[in-house]
């Protein structure tokens, strides 16, 4: 099935060619040797595609979407110029997590929490008797995992934010963890050609006063929602975005979802505030400096 | 200078909470430790600033502490920078003490031989 988008890619680019040639050469002669080449190439890619199609057992089996895979890049000069309604605001700033303001809602956590599956649960409840025994568990992030969404929103390092026509690219200072919005109009990207990350895939668009963004596709190894609390492939993020106080807060509610671990939306709130005097810096997890904190090595943690 | 130095510090001892790289659970936030030594290294980088110091017994054994603190910015905006303390310098350095009891802490503060006190960040300063 995968096979026959390339082998249509090819033909395309064989009569592409053939016109070219046709062009420059402009003989008859030639014209004829061109079609002549095209039709053994056309035989060929099909003695390939036929037996890929006639392999298929069920013809419904869903196909790559020619709409993503034709997708004009976010920065592409045809998509930023494509003419588009004014956003109702600009996120472009550095925004800082402010535990401050963030005290009703947990914090680094995400209270009030959902109920959670057994299994969930249980990994809950393991972390809950570590910290009490002063001991990290499975702090992934801490070794040099990415915290992927949600918890890179809650680093307390500059969220640096930078709102395209396109795209709005959210670049965390810690580990230089970057998310990806598409605001173009684009459907979610088939997992069939996107691998799962841990930013997940994110598309957005505006509702009055509102950016909605719904990210999926995550890569569910080593990331957690918070201390004990894992995700699956099923997990989604529907994120209603707003801006307040000016221009100076940028509140972000998340709508969490994952029926493997938890029933029903988690919902939370969290908050940030304009951070202009800041600009990033380099700060890259490395295992050597790890390894002389006391915080992050072995001793400290429960992997 | 020093007095400036110092009248910073004295406002900004706030809570190191915040640092947010990783669990913070395994320091004691209701203790402080101090030990005075010699300073091995002190990395100026991202993203935590540490401090290895060597302390020296009164019988005569040494230990090795290793204190974390904030990221390179968060300290930078209150007082220090990469020529604060370097290795051989002595100092006396407060903090969060692990609690399994290794030679370990989340930093405080650090006292330099000449008398100028600088806190660590966090909170709000990352």
């Amino acid at each position: 099935m995968t096979r026959i988008k390339p082998t249509l890619a090819f033909n395309s680019a064989v009569r592409k060619s053939a016109v070219r040639n046709s062009a420059v050469r402009n003989s008859a002669v030639r014209n004829s040797t061109v079609l002549r080449q095209l039709a053994v190439c056309a035989a060929l890619a099909l003695a390939v595609a036929v037996p890929n199609v006639s392999g298929q057992t069920a013809p419904s089996a869903p196909r790559p979407k020619a709409a993503v895979l034709d997708q004009p890049g976010a920065l592409s000069k045809e998509n930023l110029a494509k003419p588009r309604p004014k956003p109702p605001f600009d996120l472009t700033g550095n925004w800082m997590y402010s535990p401050q303001m963030n005290r009703d809602n947990g914090v680094f956590g995400y209270t009030p929490l959902p109920k959670l599956k057994p299994a969930a649960k249980a990994l809950y409840e393991a972390g809950q008797k570590a910290a009490k025994e002063g001991k990290a568990f499975h702090n992934d992030e801490g070794a040099c995992w990415p915290a992927g969404m949600p918890e890179m929103m809650t680093r307390v390092w500059p969220n640096q934010t930078i709102q395209l026509p396109t795209m709005i690219v959210m670049t965390q200072m810690l580990k230089h963890e970057i998310r990806w919005i598409y605001i173009d109009g684009r459907p979610h990207a088939d997992p069939e050609i996107k691998p799962p990350s841990y930013a997940g895939d994110s598309i957005g668009h505006w509702e009055g006063d509102t950016l909605i963004v719904e990210s999926t596709n995550f890569e569910p190894s080593h990331h957690w929602v918070q201390t004990g609390i894992p995700i699956s492939d099923q997990f989604k993020i529907v994120e209603h975005i707003k801006l307040k106080d000016e221009g100076k807060t940028m509140e972000d509610t998340f709508i969490m979802t994952d029926p493997v671990n938890w029933e029903g939306d988690w919902v939370n709130t969290k908050r940030w505030y304009r951070y202009d005097n800041s600009d990033l810096e380099e700060a890259y997890c490395l295992p050597d400096l790890n390894g002389r904190l006391p915080a992050t090595d072995a001793a400290s943690n429960i992997r | 200078m020093r007095n400036f130095k110092r009248l910073v510090a004295l406002f900004l001892i706030t809570s190191v909470s915040a640092l947010a790289h990783h669990s913070a659970v395994m320091f004691d936030r209701d203790k402080e430790v101090t030990v005075t030594g010699v300073v091995k290294e002190f990395a100026f980088t991202n993203p935590h600033v540490s401090i290895q110091i060597t302390v020296t017994a009164q019988n005569g054994t040494t230990t090795d502490w290793s204190f974390e603190a904030a990221s390179t910015r968060g300290m930078v905006n209150v007082g220090w920078r990469k020529s604060s303390i370097r290795a051989g310098d002595k100092v006396t350095l407060v903090g969060r003490p692990l609690k399994d009891g290794r030679p370990g802490a989340q930093l405080v503060k650090a006292i330099l031989s000449d008398g100028t006190v600088l806190t660590s960040s966090g909170g709000e300063n990352y």
